[in-house]
């Protein structure tokens, strides 16, 4: 998440117009969810990439390493959709039986599974795109382009704020009860980690009350001005 | 401009923060606000802000009671700006720009003066090179600047700064004590809570020291501290420059150059002598 963050605000594309890239990502995007073309969701996946690496200069291995977590779980659901049970074995490809049941592979559920793997692919490799080379202060401009409510974006400016926060001070209290070996086992990393709840709740509740403060001396009425 | 009469000031859960306190910072141009952890410096600072009541007491401004209505506070704050400790809980925006302009655009000024005064603010603060990082990329140094650049904008008559020094490195403690030079030249009041002695006696022409809620010594920092023991007992400790003072012989400087420079033509004098000791006096 924060590695991804960096990424957008430098990488080779940062620069260029936010709106030309938001409206390239939308176009791909549409083109992706509208044709049922196994080819063209490929060439969009691999198109994107291209450019990402390339152009945005994001390293391979960590775009790689980016792929693999979503890429995972797309793996194992379309695993799901492929396998089909029946007590008939016509319509099989391949099927393997157990208990009178016949597991196996229907031609059409194999179809199915490709248009849903490779339309996967396009649209995380346009998510990735987005997510590495527009940073959020040019979201904001096309957010406001599309006349999104102006309450939807000072909530997304302020989330994407408080998120950082958030991160930098689970990782300062995650730290610190790895030096007091609150791992070391199980027992105590339970303990650990109920103990680490406990903490960034306190630290939202505390959080919130000092950026009441601030927020008034600082005439706040309601408007976030983005 | 500022004055705070009889001020006392009780929590909820009954910590005795304030008592009795009375301060006029018409005394000086930077005041400080010493004393240790507890003393009862932020909870002053957030009394004159307006944000808690007092108890008892009464904060002036320009000779009349603050009143606690909306209106008033309104534009009592667009006078008064305060700078607190954390920059993190302070910065409410990923963009330095939108986050120093958030309090004029409160105050509703006009959008090309809102630039203008952004723009100076962050040429004071130095961080024009980084105006357009997001601010958790930002050194602790720098997003302390943006917090101080975020009250410089609004162009206030007073500017309190709650522990400015604490967590700085040298260089950044210097930037800070060029800033606040520079609003002083400018005019403005500077009031500054802290515990860093060394800093307070650089910067400021006035000083109150507290200790658990109440004002026990106040005057001219080189004449207040030069009072040792007093200090001690606050759990404070005297500026190194007064300490070599005190047990060196030599005379109170303000600026360290000034004890080298002194120093130094002391070494020239006694080699011009040759080998006579002259007591280090300066003329
Ligand atoms: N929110 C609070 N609730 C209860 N007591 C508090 C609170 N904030 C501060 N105090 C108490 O008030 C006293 C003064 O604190 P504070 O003004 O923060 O001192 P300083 O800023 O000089 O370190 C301390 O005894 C502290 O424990
Ligand atoms: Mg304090």
């Amino acid at each position: 998440m924060l590695s991804m963050d960096r990424h957008a605000y430098s990488n080779g594309l940062t620069d260029a117009n936010p709106l030309k890239k938001g409206a390239f990502a939308g176009t791909l995007l549409g083109i992706a969810l509208v044709f049922d073309i196994s080819t063209l969701h490929l060439l969009i996946a691999l198109g994107t990439s291209i450019i990402v690496i390339i152009m945005g200069k994001v390293d391979f291995r960590v775009y790689l390493k980016l792929f693999m977590i979503p890429g995972s779980f797309l793996i194992l659901s379309i695993l799901t959709l492929l396998v089909s049970i029946s007590t008939d074995q016509k319509n099989f490809l391949i099927s393997g039986e157990i208990f009178g049941f016949y597991f196996g592979v229907v031609k059409t559920s194999l179809s199915l599974s490709w248009l849903i793997f490779t339309r996967c692919l396009a649209t995380l490799s346009i998510a990735y795109f987005t997510a590495l080379t527009i940073p959020v202060n040019q979201m904001v401009v096309i957010m406001k382009k599309l006349r999104l409510p102006s309450v939807l974006i000072e909530l997304i400016v302020l989330m994407y704020r408080f998120i950082n926060i958030f991160i930098k001070s689970f990782y300062e209290s995650y730290n610190a009860l790895i030096l007091k070996n609150g791992f070391a086992d199980l027992r105590k990393s339970r303990k650990s980690i109920s103990l680490l709840a406990a903490m960034m709740f306190n630290k939202i509740l505390g959080g919130y009350k000092d950026w009441r403060v601030v927020l008034e001396t600082k005439n706040f009425n309601g408007d976030f001005h983005v | 401009m500022i004055k705070v009469k009889g001020l006392s000031y009780v929590y909820k859960d009954g910590s005795v923060a304030l008592k009795n306190m009375t301060l006029d910072f018409n005394n000086g141009n930077v005041i400080g606000i010493i004393g240790e952890n507890g003393a009862g410096k932020s909870t002053l600072f957030l009394n004159i802000m307006g944000i808690l009541k007092p108890g008892t007491g009464e904060i002036l401004y320009k000779d009349s009671q603050i009143s606690y209505d909306r209106n008033y506070l309104k534009n009592y704050r667009k006078k008064i700006g305060i700078v607190f400790q954390d920059p993190d809980k302070q910065i409410f925006f990923s963009n330095v720009y939108d986050d120093i302009a958030f309090a004029l655009r409160n105050s509703d000024i006009p959008e090309d003066i809102v630039k203008n005064r952004v723009l100076d603010a962050l040429e004071d603060t130095d961080l024009l090179e980084v105006q357009k990082k997001p601010v958790h990329f930002l050194s602790y140094g720098q997003k302390k600047r943006v917090s101080i650049a975020g009250a410089m904008a609004m162009d206030c008559e007073i500017i309190l700064f709650d522990e400015p020094s604490a967590g700085l490195d040298p260089s950044m403690r210097e930037k800070i004590i060029n800033i606040i030079h520079n609003l002083k030249s400018e005019g403005k009041k500077v009031i500054i809570s802290s515990h860093d002695m060394d800093f307070i006696y650089k910067v400021t022409d006035y000083i109150y020291v507290l200790k658990d809620g109440s004002n026990v010594l106040e005057g001219d920092p080189s004449e207040v501290f030069l009072n040792d023991d007093k200090l001690k007992e606050c759990g404070l400790e005297q500026p190194w420059l007064i300490k070599i003072h005190q047990n060196m012989k030599v005379p109170a400087f303000k600026e360290e150059y000034e004890l080298y420079k002194y120093w130094s033509e002391i070494n020239e004098n006694s080699n011009n002598w040759n080998g006579l000791q002259g007591s280090p006096h300066r003329d």
